[in-house]
């Protein structure tokens, strides 16, 4: 990304970012070592295959520009990979528990699961998410470091849990642990990863 | 030195900690509806040789610190002991409580019930308890017989609870 461009982004990720800073969050660059040391020191289970991050910059601030950026959040797809909504916290035993309760009208203007995918990479073999066929629900469920709250987290890998639960029961469904934070991997250079930083953490 | 190894073993168990996780459960959630009565003649009918009876809610913190303990009691020794879980919810809030016990992975039989209030419940289940020092997140243990071998109380940790039913399932 060209100087010019990456200043532009920038000032953009300098409003946006504080939708997702608002709970004394603290940024810092991940990679594979990082993320997988934070989940077995805090004892948070997960498969390899699920866990996901944004394959460059430019990704996470499109996904944060448009709102999708909040956490720790489920949020579901339907069969054609509409998005359908995210769960509200007061809703998650219902509708984790229950398919039948989440909403079934997909949400206009909504990025469909395909934008996704083609934005995210495993953390682990930087290779893109495959899509799986044949599902009936898509599950993204958003958790970064940043959060800084062992309560939010210990929630979100609960969710997973419950998901697994529904799959081994027999439901065709993906899920997708997304890693938000900001990776190593998209190799900015150090004086953009220094003042990303310094906005984030202001 | 020492210190080398530990980060060492630590770096090697990283992999063997995070990878394939697979939930063991695999069983259904069952809520079964019984008139106190019959219930009672299931329990009194049941043939295994311990049998416990657990005061469940979703709401009373002592019993949602003692239901992971007891359904994982339950999920490893099913051929030791019979379990009864009964709720004192209302029969028609029977899909939230499903959810709920799907949410939290509690696999244990659940018994619901036309008696609302504890008391009534345990004077007819159990003449023996003493009710007074009971309630939700309470269990005793009945033998074959029915003779009651033991009950909890107020004043017992979740781990003397969990020592209490384990003497009885060596």
């Amino acid at each position: 990304m060209r100087k010019k461009e990456f200043l532009i982004v920038f000032s953009v990720l300098i409003v946006s970012c504080f939708t997702i800073q608002s709970q004394n969050s603290n940024f810092e660059f991940q990679n594979e070592e990082k993320i997988e040391s934070f989940l077995v020191e805090n004892q948070l289970e997960f498969n390899r295959e699920d866990l996901v991050i944004f394959k460059n910059f430019e990704a996470f601030l499109k996904f944060n520009n448009d709102g999708y950026l909040i956490g720790p959040v489920v949020h579901v797809f339907d069969k054609d990979g509409l998005y359908l909504e995210y769960i509200k916290i007061s809703d998650i035993i219902d509708k984790l528990s229950n398919f039948k309760k989440i909403r079934n009208k997909p949400k206009k203007d909504a990025i469909h699961i395909d934008s996704w995918f083609n934005d995210l990479v495993n953390y682990k073999t930087l290779q893109p998410l495959q899509k799986t066929e044949n599902n009936d629900y898509y599950f993204v469920l958003s958790w970064a470091k940043f959060f800084n709250k062992s309560k939010n987290m210990d929630a979100l890998f609960k969710w997973y849990k419950v998901l697994q639960r529904q799959k081994i029961k027999g439901e065709n469904i993906q899920i997708v642990l997304l890693n938000m934070d900001f990776q190593d991997y998209w190799e900015l250079s150090p004086e953009k990863k220094e003042d990303l930083l310094k906005q984030a953490n202001k | 030195m020492k210190y080398l190894i530990v980060v060492l073993m630590l770096c090697l168990s990283l992999p063997l900690f995070s990878q394939n996780y697979v939930p063991k459960q695999t069983e259904n959630i069952k809520i079964t509806y019984l008139p106190l009565n019959e219930l009672q003649d299931q329990i009194n009918s049941s043939k295994s040789a311990t049998k416990i009876i657990y005061f469940y809610s979703n709401t009373c913190s002592a019993t949602l610190e003692f239901n992971p303990i007891i359904n994982d009691l339950y999920l490893k020794n099913k051929d030791k002991f019979e379990l009864f879980v009964i709720s004192r919810e209302s029969k028609r809030n029977q899909e939230a409580l499903n959810n709920y016990l799907f949410y939290e992975g509690l696999y244990f039989p659940v018994y619901l019930t036309n008696k609302k209030s504890f008391s009534s419940i345990i004077k007819t289940l159990c003449s023996d308890c003493n009710e007074d020092v009971m309630g939700d997140s309470s269990f005793y243990i009945l033998d074959s017989d029915n003779t009651l071998l033991a009950q909890s109380h107020y004043d017992l940790t979740a781990d003397q609870k969990k020592n209490l039913i384990s003497k009885y399932l060596d």
